[in-house]
């Protein structure tokens, strides 16, 4: 019995520093920012009360975009998620509502500025498509989305923040 | 009787191939030398180990045609020592000289080519900006539904805008300020959030 007891005792002095031991895919190695504006030549009010205005910054980087010509832009919603090293990881720009969603994980980092990533992009709950771009920090992606309320959703990805 | 005559009988004794004559003179032998008749008894033993140790040899069967081949064998063998034959031997044997030779070939033709493609106007810079551009453009991958897309570079060659073409609208009651948890969310993205609060 005694023999037995301490048997245990050793395996579990063993597997104690596994069981503590930090998932080095959970590793934190930088932060996203993802708005979703919503673009209309109609009356931006449409978008309802959580729209908000763009700043002007943003605003003509919108603009500059080019194929896209919309009088009004309004700010739906923004999320800026972690990016965990070794999982994939989601954002929700719209909540409360969860009716599009931006999942990414990233794939390699080249410098200190840029990571490849796979973006995915959620309507519905449905995945519509993938991308796999090299994203630089501080530097937009829009992915210009779905129609709605005669306007276009366009959503904006960006690499916040990237740790050495 | 000379001592080699005496054993030329004895062996003929024991191979049993003596004459009347000669075993007569085998018995008169013996008859005057008792320690003889010991000593071929001894041979005779001797004789017999070996008959059963070693076996009795063995023509090989089908032996006209093995000798048949052999000669073939042998007539090919001279044949081939012929001047001519000779020559033809030597080029087979640099027939694997072709293989690299083939393998140089196939390299000076893809420069040659490569070299030919490509327009003489464009400098080296621009044909590493091009590549520069083409590389970091990336590529959409749809889920099933006949959609389009249309990649936009920056002039640092970086993505800037992603235009999906042929996305179903959302429909114009759907209000973003409301929950809609009403369909079940992606399991991957419930994994990550039970991760993000464990």
């Amino acid at each position: 019995m005694v023999m037995k007891i301490s048997l245990l005792y050793l395996v579990l002095c063993f597997l104690a520093p596994s069981l503590w031991a930090e998932d080095p895919g959970m590793k934190s190695i930088g932060a996203m920012n993802v708005q979703l504006f919503f673009a209309t030549n109609e009356d931006p009010a449409a978008a309802g009360g959580i729209a908000k205005r763009v700043p002007e910054i943003e605003l003509k980087k919108l603009q500059a975009i080019q194929g896209l010509e919309f009088e009004h832009y309004r700010l739906m919603g923004r999320d800026m998620p972690e990016i965990l090293k070794g999982y994939e990881n989601w954002a929700t720009p719209l909540l409360p509502s969860k009716e599009i969603l931006v999942s990414f994980q990233p794939i390699r980092k080249s410098g200190d500025e840029k990571l490849q990533m796979v973006l995915e992009y959620w309507q519905s709950k449905r995945k519509v498509f993938s991308v796999n771009p090299i994203l630089t920090m501080g530097k937009t992606l829009y992915l210009v989305g779905p129609e709605w309320r005669k306007g276009r959703l366009i959503l904006a990805v960006k690499i916040e923040k990237l740790n050495e | 009787m000379k001592k080699e005559k005496t054993e030329e009988l004895f062996v003929k004794w024991i191979d049993g191939q003596l004459t009347s004559e000669e075993e007569v003179q085998v018995v008169s032998l013996l008859q005057e030398n008792e320690t003889l008749e010991g000593e071929l008894q001894e041979m005779k033993s001797v004789s017999g180990s070996v008959t059963e140790e070693i076996p009795a040899s063995v023509d090989p069967p089908y032996c006209d045609f093995f000798n048949s081949q052999l000669m073939r064998k042998v007539d090919l063998e001279i044949q081939s020592r012929t001047p001519s034959e000779m020559r033809g031997r030597q080029a087979k044997s640099f027939r694997w000289a072709w293989a690299p030779v083939g393998a140089l070939a196939l390299v000076l033709s893809f420069f040659a080519g490569h070299r030919i493609s490509r327009p003489a106007t464009v400098t080296v810079a621009q044909g590493q900006e091009e590549g520069r551009l083409i590389q970091f453009l990336p590529t959409v991958y749809f889920a099933g539904e006949s959609l389009e897309a249309e990649v936009i570079a920056d002039s640092d060659g970086d993505v800037s805008a992603i235009f999906v073409h042929g996305l179903a609208a959302i429909r114009d009651d759907i209000d973003f300020a409301t929950v809609t948890t009403s369909t079940e969310l992606p399991k991957s993205y419930a994994r990550s959030e039970a991760r993000r609060f464990d």
